[in-house]
C-alpha cells in the first residue's frame, strides 16, 4: 500500500479543495481568506481573485438594506468562540443576504446558510485556520416558511372556529337561566321518586327519566321538551298500559302523568317567555313606530321609536288621547280611519302628521290591524317626512319646469306667427314695388329690391329651421319599429329628383330594424342624406354610401359616407351646433340647423352621434340607436 | 268668367295681410267679390247679418279665409261658431295663417276645417296659395244647395 501510494504522483491539495462539492472558506485567525473552494465561489457569485486575501468581513458585509440581518455579529461570534475553544463551533441558520455581482443588476439576494466553523491546529495546539463551511438552506428555509406560513393560516381557521364557538356559547347563555330551571326542577322530580329509589322498578324509571334531564342539557331547546314530552307519555301510556300488573305500576304511570303534564307546561311557559323576549328585543329596536291603541283614543303600548322620532317621552304619550298630537288637519281623517279598525277594517298606506315635542309635524306612514276582542288595535307606522319633502320638493320642480316650458311654447307661438308675419309684408310689398315700378326703376334699385326679398325670405327660412329644432325637441315620440331599409328608400326617392342632372353613385347597404320616431328618424336621414348630396356637388361623379356598422352588441350603428368636401377633424365639435356652419353661405347654402336636429333626435332616442372627415376626401357622419329590447313592446 | 266668381269672405285684422291677399287675388283677376272683415267678431257680423252687416240681403260666402289671430274673437272661435251653426256649417272654411304650430293645426281640424294654409313668407309663393285657393272655392268648387243662394237671417 504504501508503496503504491508513494509511487502515485504528490496530488494538488489546491485543486482538489478548490473543486471539493462542499462551500468551503479556509480564513486565518486574523479571519483573512486564504482559500475558498469553486462551489463557494459560485454559490456567493464572487470571484476567486476578488476576495483571496481579503478580509471575510469586508467581502460578505451585511445586506445595508436588512436592517434586521445579523450574519455579520453571528459570525463574528462563533469564529470568536472557535479561536477562543479551539472547537468547531456550529452556527444556527443564517439570513445572509448575497451581493449580486453589477452585471446581473447588483443589490442583494436573499439566503440562508447552515455554517459550520472548525479550527486547524498547528504543531503547538494553536489556531492555525479555520475552515468556514456552509450549506446554502435558502430552499429548505423557503420550505420551512411555506410550511409555516400553511401553519399560521391553520391556527388562524382554527382560532376563528374556537372564536365562533364560543360566540355560539356564549349566544346558548342566553338560555342559561332556563337551564337552571330546568334542572331544579329535575332535582325536585328526583325528590317525588326518592321514595321509590331503592325498588328496581323506581331506579329503571329513574334512569330512564334522568335521558331526558340529559338531553335538556345537552339538546337545543327546541328539541328538549319535545322529547322529553314524548319519553314522559310513552312511559305514562306503558304505566297505564302495565297497570293490571299491580298498584305500584299505577301510581308510577300517575306520577309520571303529573310530572310530564307539570314539565310540558313548565316548558311551554318558557317557549313562550322566550318567544315573547324575542319579540321585545324587536319591538325595542325597530326603527319604525310601533304601538298598540286602545279604541279609548289612548295608546297602551308605544316602542322607544316613537321617542327618538317625536321627541315625546313614551310616558307623556301615554297620558293623552293620542287625537291630541295630530295635526289638526289630520284629525277627521285619522277617526274616520279608526272607526273603520274598531268595526274591524285594517288600515294600508294611511298617512298623516304627529306633532313633535319642537311643535313641527312628522308624517307617518301607518298600517294597522284591530283586535276587536281586546278592543285593541295594533299598528306600524314609518316616518315619511323626508320622503313627503323629497316628493314636494318634486313636485314643485315638475311645475316650475312645466311652467318654463308652457312659456317657451308661447314664445315659439308668437316667433312663429308674429315675427314671420312682418317679413312676409317686406317680400310682399318688395315684390309688389316691383312690379308697379318696375318701368321707371333703374338697375340697381331693382337689385336692392331683391336683395330686400331675398333677406327677408331667408330670415323666414332660419325662422322654421329654429321653429323646427325647437319643436324637435318638444314633440312627442311616437315609438314604433321602423325599417330603416325602407325609409332610406324612401328618402332616396325625394332627394334623387332633386338632383337627377348629378352623376351620383348610391351604395346602399342592408339595414336593420330599430325602434324609434318614424317621422324624426326620416327627418335624421333626410338631413343626413342632403348634406351628403350637398357637399359633393363639386364632385362630377360623388359616391355615397349608407350603411350600418357591425359588430356593436349593444347600439345600432348606421352611417352616411361621401366623398365630398369633407371637413377638418379640429372643427368636428362644431357640426352639430346650432347655427355652427362650416363653410360660407357662398359656398354651400343652409343655416346649420340640420345636424343640430339629427343630433337632438338622436339623443332624444338615446343614442349618439359622430362624424368624420377629412378635407377634400369626404365625410362620414353616424348615428348609433341603442339596441332595443326584446322585452320592450311599447311601440 | 267674372259673372262666375262667388264671393269670398276675408277675416284678417292685418291690413298689410289684407292688401297683400287682394293684390294676390287680383293678379289672377279672383278679387272682385271679396269681403274683408277685420277681426273674428266682424267675421261674425258679417255671417249673421249683425251691426254694420244687418242690411246686407246677398247670400253667404262660397268660401272663408280666415287668420288665426285677431283681436275680440280669435279665428279657432269663429270656425267653432260657423261649425255649430246649422245653417253656416256647410260654409267651406279655410284657415290662411302664419302658424305652423301642431296645436292650432290639430284643433282646427277637430272644429272642422275644410283646409289648413300656412302663409309662406315668400311673396311668389303666397300669390300662388292664395291663387290655388282663390280658383279653387271661389271657381272650381261647388258650394253645398241653399248655402251660397240662401237670403234668410241664420239662426243666432
Amino acid at each position: 500500500m504504501i508503496n503504491r501510494v508513494s509511487s502515485l504522483p504528490s496530488p494538488d491539495f489546491r485543486s482538489l479543495f478548490e473543486s471539493a462539492p462542499g462551500l468551503y472558506l479556509v480564513l486565518t485567525p486574523a479571519l483573512i481568506i486564504v482559500a475558498v473552494s469553486d462551489a463557494y465561489l459560485q454559490a456567493t457569485m464572487t470571484k476567486r481573485e476578488e476576495i483571496l486575501g481579503c478580509g471575510l468581513f469586508d467581502v460578505f458585509p451585511d445586506n445595508p438594506d436588512d436592517q434586521t440581518a445579523t450574519g455579520v455579529s453571528n459570525l463574528r461570534a462563533s469564529l470568536n468562540r472557535v479561536l477562543q475553544h479551539r472547537t468547531p463551533d456550529t452556527m444556527a441558520v443564517q439570513k445572509y443576504d448575497i451581493r449580486k455581482p453589477e452585471s446581473e443588476g447588483g443589490g442583494f439576494e436573499e439566503h440562508y446558510w447552515n455554517p459550520v466553523n472548525s479550527p486547524v491546529l498547528g504543531p503547538n495546539g494553536e489556531v492555525a485556520y479555520i475552515i468556514h463551511r456552509v450549506e446554502d438552506v435558502t430552499e429548505f428555509i423557503r420550505l420551512k416558511q411555506a410550511e409555516s406560513e400553511q401553519q399560521r393560516i391553520t391556527e388562524d381557521l382554527r382560532t376563528r372556529v374556537a372564536r365562533t364557538e364560543s360566540d355560539t356559547f356564549r349566544r346558548a347563555q342566553s338560555g342559561k337561566q332556563d337551564r337552571i330551571v330546568v334542572f331544579l326542577m329535575t332535582i325536585l322530580t328526583a325528590g317525588i321518586f326518592t321514595a321509590d329509589l331503592f325498588t328496581t322498578l323506581g331506579i329503571a324509571v329513574h334512569l330512564l327519566y334522568m335521558i331526558p334531564l340529559v338531553m335538556t342539557l345537552r339538546l337545543s331547546y327546541r328539541t328538549a321538551p319535545i322529547m322529553f314530552a314524548i319519553i314522559c307519555t310513552a312511559l305514562s301510556f306503558l304505566g297505564v298500559y302495565y297497570s293490571p300488573l299491580g298498584p305500584l305500576w299505577i301510581s308510577y304511570s300517575n306520577r309520571f302523568l303529573a310530572v310530564s303534564v307539570f314539565w310540558v307546561t313548565v316548558l311551554l311557559v318558557m317557549q313562550h317567555k322566550r318567544v315573547e323576549e324575542e319579540r321585545d328585543r324587536f319591538f325595542t329596536l325597530s326603527l319604525d313606530l310601533l304601538c298598540i291603541a286602545g279604541f279609548d283614543g289612548y295608546f297602551k303600548r308605544l316602542n322607544p321609536a316613537w321617542e327618538r322620532t317625536l321627541g315625546y317621552s313614551v310616558n307623556e304619550l301615554l297620558a293623552e288621547p293620542y287625537m291630541h298630537f295630530l295635526h289638526p288637519d289630520d284629525r277627521d281623517a285619522t277617526s274616520v280611519e279608526a272607526q273603520k279598525n274598531a268595526a274591524g277594517g285594517q288600515t294600508f298606506a294611511f298617512e298623516n302628521r304627529y306633532r313633535c315635542k319642537d311643535g313641527s309635524y312628522r308624517w307617518l306612514l301607518w298600517s294597522a290591524m284591530p283586535l276587536r276582542e281586546q278592543q285593541l288595535i295594533y299598528a306600524t307606522a314609518r316616518d315619511i317626512t323626508e320622503r313627503k319633502r323629497a316628493e314636494e320638493e318634486l313636485r314643485k320642480r315638475t311645475e316650475e319646469v312645466n311652467a318654463a316650458n308652457k312659456e317657451l311654447e308661447a314664445f315659439s307661438y308668437s316667433v312663429s306667427h308674429d315675427l314671420r308675419a312682418p317679413l312676409r309684408h317686406i317680400d310682399g310689398f318688395a315684390d309688389l314695388l316691383k312690379k308697379h315700378a318696375a318701368s321707371t326703376l333703374g338697375d340697381k334699385s331693382l337689385r336692392y329690391l331683391s336683395t330686400i326679398s331675398e333677406s327677408a325670405k331667408q330670415m323666414g327660412v332660419l325662422i322654421d329651421d329654429l321653429l323646427q329644432f325647437s319643436r324637435v325637441g318638444r314633440a312627442e315620440m311616437r315609438k314604433t319599429v321602423v325599417p330603416l331599409n325602407k325609409l332610406v328608400k324612401d328618402v332616396l326617392g325625394e332627394v334623387r329628383l332633386d338632383v337627377q342632372d348629378r352623376h351620383i353613385t348610391w351604395t346602399i347597404r342592408d339595414l336593420p330594424e330599430v325602434h324609434g320616431d318614424p317621422a324624426m328618424l326620416r327627418q335624421v336621414l333626410v338631413n343626413l342624406i342632403a348634406n351628403a348630396v350637398k357637399y359633393t356637388r363639386p364632385r362630377e361623379h360623388a359616391t355615397i354610401e349608407i350603411g350600418c356598422l357591425n359588430g356593436m352588441p349593444n347600439e345600432t350603428a348606421v352611417f352616411v359616407r361621401d366623398d365630398g368636401v369633407g371637413f377638418d377633424m379640429q372643427y368636428v365639435h362644431k357640426l352639430f351646433g346650432v347655427f355652427q356652419r362650416l363653410h360660407s353661405a357662398n359656398e354651400f347654402e343652409g343655416a346649420g340647423i340640420g345636424l343640430a336636429n339629427v343630433q337632438r333626435i338622436i339623443h332624444r332616442h338615446g343614442g349618439r352621434t359622430w362624424a368624420e372627415g377629412k378635407v377634400g376626401e369626404g365625410a362620414t357622419f353616424y348615428f348609433a340607436l341603442p339596441a332595443r329590447k326584446e322585452a320592450s313592446h311599447d311601440g | 268668367m267674372m259673372a262666375d266668381l262667388k264671393r269670398i269672405l276675408l277675416a284678417e285684422d292685418n291690413p298689410k295681410d289684407v292688401e297683400l291677399t287682394l293684390a294676390a287675388l287680383e293678379e289672377y283677376n279672383l278679387a272682385n267679390e271679396v269681403v274683408v272683415a277685420n277681426d273674428g267678431a266682424e267675421a261674425l257680423d258679417y255671417l249673421y247679418r249683425r251691426g254694420k252687416f244687418a242690411m246686407r240681403s246677398d247670400n253667404n260666402p262660397a268660401v272663408v279665409l280666415l287668420d288665426l289671430k285677431m283681436p275680440k274673437v280669435d279665428g279657432l272661435e269663429v270656425l267653432r261658431t260657423i261649425k255649430n251653426n246649422p245653417d253656416l256649417k256647410t260654409i267651406p272654411v279655410v284657415m290662411l295663417t302664419s302658424s305652423r304650430e301642431e296645436n292650432d293645426l290639430v284643433e282646427s281640424y277637430r272644429l272642422g276645417v275644410n283646409a289648413y294654409v300656412v302663409k309662406p313668407v315668400d311673396f311668389q309663393q303666397f300669390v300662388d296659395a292664395v291663387k290655388k285657393l282663390g280658383s279653387f272655392w271661389a271657381l272650381l268648387n261647388e258650394p253645398p244647395l241653399g248655402s251660397v243662394g240662401k237670403t234668410s237671417k241664420p239662426r243666432t
